[in-house]
């Protein structure tokens, strides 16, 4: 246990000033802080506080929109890439790959830094969206506070949903840019994919694209379910990731160069 | 006893190209061992396997005393490595760098301050390393292969880009990380000038293969009986008289004797005096390393 914590500091502690920290950061707090700007500056362009109790509701959905199709995606695709690829970048595959670890260990932990940054996204996207109306009627004081109370349990649901089927493109980024060292693959082949599934996950067979998860995810939020019953996405997205992380440990653990 | 021993090890690219033809290098226990050898000799490819990071494909290593496949863990946990240029993170400083290490190789926390202090870069802990010349990075990875105190430290052109102040700095700290701390070394170079003076053991390889492998005393053997410039008053009768195959004629009063012996130096100094040919001067040609090591890679 003392070990398993050790190693996990010392991945962590590559990540401090690092450009993945600032985005988790920026791109949690990136649309609180834009319906705090609207709700401040044009309030009457917000109806949602008109909601009542179903403000929080509202929010929810508003908020996941541009989250689930852009920002969700592209953050994932950005923070996996720049941590995988902090040791190619400061040439440090050679180091890290002599210190008495399994290569297994190295793959594990590095992955268990993203997945702990993209909670971190989550907290931080979250308590944004809590504390947005209360920052709004402290700024401006014409605004009232919000009618319901917070829906702690409904917000967590949505985001365990999200963060589950943001796990594929992790897995499928991670494998990208640990196979490749150039930077530009990784992010290429990942932007376009997300492009593509603008226009894939209306295709019957979308749903077998990782990268559509997060539409799938919002369209069961908002009430537009477009996948079939049959097909559960969280199971799928949850099966992808394991699969495809599978195939990168040992893409990773056998490979004939290391560093 | 060796600390690192390897038999025929084989290294083929993928090209077919050979890397690394039936090395079989021996490093002694508590030694400071040069391997030497041109760029492209196969040094890297050689120092890589011997770390795991490239797969062993023929031949056996053993690291002391140990082989990578069964007890990877016991053989990175004692030895210090740095290959090639300095392994960084250039957005942490001196300290956080130390600290993904100390971390990793569950070492004492004071260890930090104490290779700091040991490479000359404790006032500098808390900078970060972007800022760092380049000798001072290399200085921080070896402040980092020295962390965990290892046994064996393998250096891969350690003093490639540093200044010639640096050289001396770096020469330095392995004799004294040999003399002090009973490290083993295995430093590798093309500028060996620099390593002459350090040395204990010595391989020089080229094109994959060892063309000579021994202690520095057995390398000053080589070189003693390298070169010997004779000047007497007649060249052309001393070559009749001594038909050596191994004379070069210089000028008409001056020859040059290879690969001799002291007893062959003595007894043509006999013969030509015996036939009355005047010697004025026996002057050994004083060979530094570069000049062994040219005859040896060109033999």
């Amino acid at each position: 246990m003392k070990m398993f914590i050790y190693k996990f500091r010392s991945e962590w502690l590559k990540t401090r000033r690092s450009a993945a920290s600032w985005l988790v950061i920026a791109g949690g707090i990136f649309i609180p802080l834009i319906f705090l700007i609207i709700q401040v500056f044009k309030p009457q362009s917000l109806s949602t506080l008109a909601l009542g109790d179903k403000y929080w509701d509202a929010i929810l959905v508003q908020a996941w929109e541009s989250t689930a199709t852009l920002l969700l995606p592209f953050g994932v695709i950005l923070v996996t890439t720049l941590i995988a690829q902090l040791e190619f970048k400061n040439n440090a595959w050679k180091q890290v790959c002599t210190t008495p670890q399994s290569m297994g260990s190295i793959f594990s932990f590095k992955l268990l830094v993203i997945l702990v940054m993209l909670l971190q996204f989550f907290l931080i996207f979250n308590l944004g969206l809590w504390a947005e109306p209360y920052f709004a009627a402290w700024l401006n004081h014409d605004l009232p506070y919000p009618p319901a109370t917070f829906p702690w349990m409904k917000y967590l649901k949505t985001s365990v949903l999200f963060y589950i089927s943001s796990l594929p493109v992790v897995a499928i980024q991670y494998w990208i840019s640990l196979r490749f060292g150039n930077f530009l693959i990784s992010i290429g082949t990942g932007l376009g994919m997300v492009f593509l599934s603008l226009f894939l996950f209306r295709w019957e067979f979308g749903y077998l694209i990782p990268y559509t998860h997060n539409f799938y995810q919002f369209f069961q939020l908002s009430g537009h379910t477009s996948l079939s019953k049959e097909i559960n996405l969280t199971f799928l997205s949850m099966l992808f990731f394991s699969v495809i992380t599978g195939f990168s440990l040992l893409s990773f653990t056998f490979r004939n160069q290391r560093g | 006893m060796l600390s690192i021993e390897t038999h025929q090890l084989t290294h083929r690219f993928r090209s077919g190209e050979i890397a690394v033809n039936q090395l079989n290098l021996q490093v002694p226990e508590g030694s400071v061992y040069g391997f030497l050898g041109p760029n492209g000799a196969g040094k890297t490819t050689t120092l890589r396997i011997l770390l795991g990071l490239l797969k062993k494909q023929e031949g056996e290593v053993r690291i002391l005393g140990k082989t990578m496949d069964q007890d990877r863990n016991y053989i990175l946990s004692r030895i210090g490595s740095l290959i090639e240029s300095p392994s960084l993170y250039l957005h942490l400083t001196a300290l956080e760098n130390l600290r993904i290490y100390q971390l990793v190789y569950a070492c004492k926390s004071s260890r930090m301050q104490e290779v700091l202090h040991q490479v000359g870069l404790a006032d500098v802990g808390s900078k970060k390393v972007e800022k760092f010349s380049l000798g001072m990075k290399q200085r921080l990875a070896l402040a980092i292969a020295l962390l965990h105190e290892p046994r064996l430290l393998i250096l891969d052109e350690p003093s490639n880009g540093l200044d010639p102040n640096g050289m001396i700095e770096l020469r330095e700290m392995i004799r004294n990380l040999n003399e002090q701390h009973g490290i083993t070394i295995l430093v590798s170079s093309h500028i060996l000038a620099e390593v002459e003076k350090i040395v204990t053991h010595v391989g020089v390889i080229h094109r994959g293969t060892f063309q000579f492998q021994g202690t520095m005393q057995e390398l000053d053997k080589i070189r003693q009986k390298a070169v010997v410039k004779f000047e007497v008053s007649d060249a052309l009768a001393a070559q009749k008289l001594l038909g050596n195959d191994h004379l070069t004629l210089i000028s008409p009063k001056t020859f040059e004797l290879h690969q001799a012996q002291p007893e062959e130096i003595a007894m043509a100094n006999k013969k030509l005096n015996d036939q009355n040919i005047q010697v004025y001067s026996v002057v050994p040609q004083t060979q530094d390393l570069e000049s062994i090591f040219l005859h040896l890679t060109h033999a």
